[in-house]
């Protein structure tokens, strides 16, 4: 059984506080080390990295400390890691603002 | 307010409080860095600061970099001033000088241009460092929290950081106001994400508006670059050690404010003058960041990391703390407050709170921390214009 913890009631990722490796067990628990829950990794999960809560689809907001920390960009299963490779910052995005810039400019053509 | 925690500190003629007794040898032009470091080499007391600017900058750049050092120049923690310059910089180190000995002081200047090469400028600039030294007594006293400035600052962040060493610096934190420090977070770019949490946390509506603005001039530009700022926030390091997104990584860091409202705002090395808790605008870059805070006054900076970095500053002490088990084993010599027990389960983040303010209260006192120990000063300045 590996531990993950769970920052905010509400949120749908939990970090993992081990290593865990596919099909294993995780407990979830919150920071004051109570018990919450149970999941089950799909993947193998590096300690500190997030762990899925739920399904998630593309354009999902993923919750961590009660607030949005990325938009989902490609379907995640629950008890899939969560990372740079599935989800997206919504800050900072100064190539969003020029793509609709660009597309703006193909409208006016 | 004050429960009248004590501690060593020497008062500064402009009134101020310092907890060391440096002399900062500022170099005010890169030309000057060598002659400044063989002049600081001579006299135990001396720090040198250096840096690769201070020509050819113009505007608000320019009146950027005479604040920056000036305000370092006049941190409670250095005792005297030497300024080195070339000659032909914007910045002439006789009027730096001069600057900071109207604060009552003690403050001299060295020009290469006007004491020959290199050698000659060393032996003048040691004879003169000499003199400063002996010229004046540091006036030792007790002093409260009160006299305390105490910069945050988080570097090399990861998973940790946000889970325990900034929600623990946060308890620290509520412990500095209730003993009446002035306390200042900084960094604007880690605050990107957590925009509700500074709406909230926000004594008036001016407060947020002011750091809701900085907050949007990187938005600005990003756009104006048309590039987003992953890559850089997060680092490589960060999304290593977990951190996946800037609003993950800012979610965590805005944990180290503790449960004060955000009382006063600065700008970038602005004087701070009010207790409680402060906001500073800086940019993500530690050093960078680090120099904003000394220049506002700071005389403690207590910096969480979680995949860690040795950095400290030339004339404040830098506090570690690391909650990473990896990290706080494998740089054990850089971690002065190592709260990886509390992913054993031995550790409260209030108990990791209370390991904090104790471990500030002794480095307050006098005792050297880690960077200190292990010789490091670093220093570095912000720009915000041009090279020329």
């Amino acid at each position: 059984m590996k531990k993950a913890i769970l920052i905010y009631r509400g949120d749908n990722v939990a970090t993992m506080i081990e290593d865990v490796c596919t099909s294993e067990n995780v407990e979830l628990s919150d920071r004051e080390g109570k018990t919450l829950s149970f999941l089950q990794a799909v993947e193998s999960i590096d300690m500190g990295h997030k762990i899925a809560l739920r399904d998630f689809s593309i354009g999902d907001t993923v919750l961590k400390y009660g607030f949005p920390i990325g938009r989902v960009a490609a379907d995640i299963k629950m008890g899939e890691r969560v990372d740079v490779h599935n989800i997206e910052s919504r800050k900072g995005r100064g190539d969003l603002r020029y793509q609709a810039f660009e597309t703006g400019m193909e409208k006016q053509k | 307010m004050s429960k009248g925690i004590r501690i060593k500190g020497y008062r500064r003629p402009d009134g101020s409080c310092g907890i060391r007794n440096h002399i900062a040898v500022i170099s005010t032009v890169a030309c000057a860095n060598h002659i400044a470091e063989l002049t600081a080499a001579a006299c135990p007391d001396a720090v040198a600061i250096t840096h690769q600017h201070g020509c050819d900058q113009i505007g608000l750049d320019l009146d950027l970099f005479y604040k920056t050092l000036l305000g370092v120049a006049q941190n409670g923690n250095v005792a005297a001033v030497m300024t080195v310059g070339l000659g032909c910089e914007e910045i002439s180190a006789h009027d730096l000088a001069e600057a900071v000995a109207k604060t009552g002081k003690s403050a001299v200047s060295l020009v290469i241009q006007e004491e020959g090469g290199t050698s000659e400028s060393v032996k003048v600039g040691r004879e003169r460092l000499k003199k400063l030294s002996s010229s004046f007594k540091p006036s030792e006293e007790e002093i409260g929290f009160e006299e305390l400035i105490i910069g945050l600052e988080c570097g090399g962040s990861d998973f940790s950081s946000g889970i325990v060493a900034n929600p623990a610096l946060g308890e620290a934190v509520d412990l500095f106001i209730r003993e009446g420090a002035a306390v200042i977070f900084c960094e604007t770019t880690e605050l990107l994400g957590a925009e509700e949490i500074i709406i909230q946390r926000s004594a008036s509506a001016e407060v947020a508006q002011f750091i809701l603005q900085k907050m949007n001039r990187i938005e600005e530009a990003a756009a104006a670059m048309g590039t987003d700022i992953r890559g850089a926030q997060p680092s490589p390091g960060n999304i290593q050690g977990g951190l996946s997104t800037i609003e993950e990584k800012s979610l965590g860091a805005i944990c180290k404010i503790g449960s004060a409202k955000i009382e006063h705002v600065l700008n970038f090395a602005d004087r701070c003058t009010e207790r409680g808790l402060n906001f500073m605008d800086t940019p993500g870059n530690d050093i960078e960041s680090m120099a904003g805070l000394a220049a506002g006054g700071a005389q403690i900076i207590i910096f969480t990391t979680g995949r860690g970095t040795p950095m400290g500053f030339a004339t404040v002490p830098v506090l570690k703390v690391c909650a990473s088990p990896k990290t706080s084993r494998v740089m054990q010599e850089n971690i002065d407050v190592d709260l990886s027990s509390f992913f054993k389960g031995d550790l409260s983040i209030i108990d990791a709170g209370r390991k904090i303010f104790h471990t500030a209260v002794r480095c307050a006192s006098g005792e050297p921390c880690r960077a200190e120990i292990l010789g490091h000063r670093e220093f570095g300045l912000h720009r915000i214009g041009p090279t020329l």
